[in-house]
């Protein structure tokens, strides 16, 4: 759980990359088709990894990318998408007008070979039904010109429509691990040359028609795949990319106040010099130029407290510029910073786990399948070569392991597709099956459960109204982003104010000071507002601040907490599946007052982050397993001692590198939502391999006794893969 | 039966015709958006 996904360090590599001639790094990512499982990920990514220059390679299969690290002076980029290409793969550098184009002729090709296929392949059981229906009472010169014409109409099946096939299984081979390629490979040469032997001795049974349903069928089930992991993709992109509109203040040249324009943050190129106003957010990733900066990254990396940063620093899209106004060099375009945060995720443990698998198939179920059919052949033999050829075929095409080769990863890359549908974000798949036998659930109680909200103003000066102290407290408020600046942004008043602010000076964990409308006020804590003016120091609790002006203070502000709209209902819900308790580092009688509300119990004493961890552990060893739900502020200990860690928060959290499972919408309603769709996953995917097995089970000895032919097996073959792709379909992917 | 060796013939070369005209309907761009046009027919926004 310690893998660390975010990547500063990659970012800071790709941003020196950008600026220093010298730095000899730089990143791509592109699009990779036709990758059918794990495996093929696995082998694009060593292919890159041999090619010199190439210093890091990763291939996810649930979302189709190659993202690569490699030296522009020794490999470039055309050499790294052509290795790509002679794989059997298609890739295209990452932008969307060729991701288009490239969809849009893989469709065609799907479509033309998948009709041309089953064109041929009805024709051809039209010329093979005489036979069937007549037997011996047919004209005898009729059966030669039947067979014949159906051998010219098999030869497009074979030639144009099974081309893929032979690629795939030529990768195969190079790849040393037999596939389901391989299988399907075997079984039409081995019935095509059957048929034509026994066409031109003149005795013994054909299998065109049984061929070309065979790959007609195929395809069919390959398309379907195609267009399911398509629409994976698209939900993928749509979350990554949520396109904003926002803008963000270009500049050329030296100097910052000329040739300065405002433009769309989707048309930042890496390079381009930009200027962040106090309390905006960086856009893109990037590098500061001025001197020093202090961001708030609380979002980013759950580190409340406001980070400082040297010239030359990376720093993440969505950190906040808490201090003055600062200039930076994007190193990413937005779509590159989004896809970073969001698509870390395929990453960790996912990928040994469905390898694992995939050498499962090639290493025992495709030896045992071949050994089988050789078998099958031998033993039938001395009742005739003719009837042993048959049994065999049967075998080969009715067990091809497409359905158990697809079992795993098509209810993956559903599961994936879904949750980020609902905006939930799955960093571990390894997480699913935990998520569904857990049964206590520990949960953070501030940004979780609560948040803070404002009580009431006291004590306000006679010369102000309470509607006046209102806006000017949600406009001091206005551009920054903590839970509590939330609270305080709610109080303004409905009414336009016709305030304007200037100069915006944040003071980490102190408060704020600004100008409105000509007079600077200051809005924080009583030690930090006394350094405007000369009040008395008073008694203040935490949850205590003041607005103030240079002539006093204003009024007074009182804090308390409040349930986030759905706790109750999370909490409900989770009882029903184990038990519930808050873990929560605030005031004890704070807590309890919660849990006292919620109903249920919380962990006593004010545990800190190590004793949270031990808590975990507690009850680990007591036999349960164990969710740990938070913010990801000061969870990170508990975080990764806990079976699964659930985050809460803004899309920017997916950086967060303890969690397995991040909810990057606010609502709590996702995270009971979550764990319903990990249950249902886990049903989907062990009904998969049920009935993958099964299938394999029943049909393989049915086929060995001759009770299928292999026009039959062909049609065994193509509805098991469709079962198992159909039943995929029941995780719902949202439509956006 | 006799006419089944004419037949038989002319079905392949009219399996061929069927290809080219499936060739160029796919390529063509035929086969792409089927849910759209189908969904514009019922679509009352359209009206001018």
């Amino acid at each position: 759980m310690s893998n660390q996904t975010i990547t500063v360090d990659d970012l800071h590599d790709a941003g020196l990359a950008a600026i220093n001639v010298q730095a000899t790094t730089t990143t791509r990512t592109f699009d990779v088709f036709d990758m059918h499982c794990a495996a093929c990920a696995s082998l694009i990514e060593d292919k890159l990894r041999d090619y010199q220059g190439v210093i890091r390679a990763r291939v996810h299969y649930s979302t189709q990318r190659a993202r690569v690290s490699f030296d522009p002076a020794i490999v470039d980029e055309e050499r790294l998408l052509s290795a790509i290409d002679d794989l059997g793969y298609s890739a295209s550098a990452e932008s969307s007008r060729s991701r288009a184009d490239i969809v849009k002729r893989q469709r065609r090709r799907h479509i033309w070979q998948f009709g041309l296929a089953t064109l041929c392949a009805m024709q051809i059981m039209m010329l093979t039904l005489p036979r069937f229906l007549a037997g011996t009472e047919m004209e005898p010169e009729l059966g030669p010109l039947l067979d014949w014409t159906a051998l010219v109409l098999l030869l497009p099946v074979v030639f144009v429509c099974s081309r893929s096939f032979y690629r795939g299984a030529l990768r195969e081979i190079r790849m040393r691990r037999p596939g389901m390629d391989m299988a399907i490979v075997l079984g039409i040469v081995t019935a095509l040359a059957g048929s034509v032997w026994h066409l031109v001795v003149g005795t013994g049974a054909l299998y065109f028609d049984s061929v070309a349903m065979f790959v007609a069928l195929l395809l069919g089930v390959r398309w379907l795949a195609w267009e399911q992991r398509e629409r994976n993709q698209t939900a993928i992109q749509h979350a990554a990319g949520s396109a904003t509109t926002d803008t963000v203040l270009r500049f050329h040249g030296d100097r910052c106040d000329e040739n300065t324009h405002a433009v769309a943050i989707s048309t930042v190129q890496p390079g381009d010099r930009l200027w962040i106003r106090t309390g905006e957010a960086m856009p893109v990733d990037c590098l500061l130029e001025s001197d020093g900066a202090v961001c708030d990254e609380a979002l980013l990396t759950g580190e409340s407290a406001q980070v400082r940063h040297a010239a030359g620093e990376a720093l993440i899209a969505g950190a906040i510029n808490c201090g003055g106004a600062i200039t930076v060099r994007a190193v990413a375009t937005m779509d590159e910073s989004t896809e970073r945060r969001l698509l870390s995720l395929a990453d960790d443990s996912e990928k040994p786990e469905t390898l694992a698998l995939a050498d499962v198939v090639a290493r025992y179920f495709m030896p045992t399948l071949l050994a089988l059919a050789s078998l099958t052949f031998i033993v039938m033999l001395p009742g005739g070569a003719a009837l042993a050829l048959e049994r065999a075929i049967a075998v080969l095409i009715i067990s091809c392991p497409c359905a158990l080769a697809l079992a795993a990863p098509a209810a993956q890359a559903r599961t994936f597709a879904g949750l980020l549908s609902r905006g939930i974000v799955l960093r571990r798949v390894a997480a699913l099956e935990r998520l569904e036998n857990a049964d206590f659930f520990l949960l953070d109680k501030t940004g979780t459960l609560t948040t803070p909200s404002l009580v009431s103003l006291t004590a306000l000066r006679a010369d102000f109204t309470q509607t006046q102290a209102r806006n000017l407290i949600s406009i001091l408020e206005s551009s920054a982003n903590h839970p509590l600046s939330t609270a305080l942004r709610a109080v303004a008043s409905s009414e336009p104010s016709g305030l304007n602010v200037h100069d915006l000076q944040w003071t980490p964990g102190e408060g704020v000071c600004g100008t409105v409308n000509g007079t600077e006020y200051r809005l924080g804590r009583a030690g930090f507002v006394h350094g405007l003016t000369h009040f008395p120091r008073t008694e203040s609790s935490q949850e205590h601040l003041w607005l103030a002006d240079s002539s006093g203070p204003i009024c007074g502000i009182e804090l308390g907490e409040t349930l986030r709209p759905g706790a109750i209902e999370l909490v409900a819900e989770l009882k029903r599946r184990g038990s519930v308790e808050i873990l929560s580092g605030d005031h004890e009688d704070k807590t309890n007052r919660i849990a006292e509300l919620l109903g249920v119990q919380a962990t006593p004493g004010s545990p800190t982050p190590e004793k949270k961890a031990m808590r975990v552990k507690t009850l680990q060893q007591a036999g349960h397993t164990v969710v740990m739900i938070g913010d990801g502020v000061n969870d990170s200990v508990g975080f990764a001692g806990a079976d699964v860690a659930i985050a809460v928060g803004s899309a920017a959290d997916a950086t967060r590198a303890s969690a397995d499972i991040v909810c990057t919408t606010d609502h709590l309603s996702t995270i009971s939502e979550s764990i319903d769709y990990a249950a249902r996953a886990q049903r989907v995917m062990r009904s998969n391999f049920a009935w993958a097995i099964a299938y394999n089970l029943i049909a393989i000895p049915f086929a060995i006794a001759g009770f299928i032919n292999p026009l039959t097996a062909s049609f065994g073959m193509a509805a098991s893969s469709a079962m198992v792709m159909l039943n995929v379909m029941r995780l719902d992917v949202r439509n956006a | 039966m006799e006419s089944l060796f004419i037949l038989i013939p002319l079905a392949l070369v009219l399996a061929v015709l069927i290809a080219v005209a499936f060739w160029w309907s796919t390529t063509s761009g035929q086969f792409e958006n089927l849910e759209e046009e189908g969904r514009s027919v019922i679509d009352d926004n359209d009206r001018a």
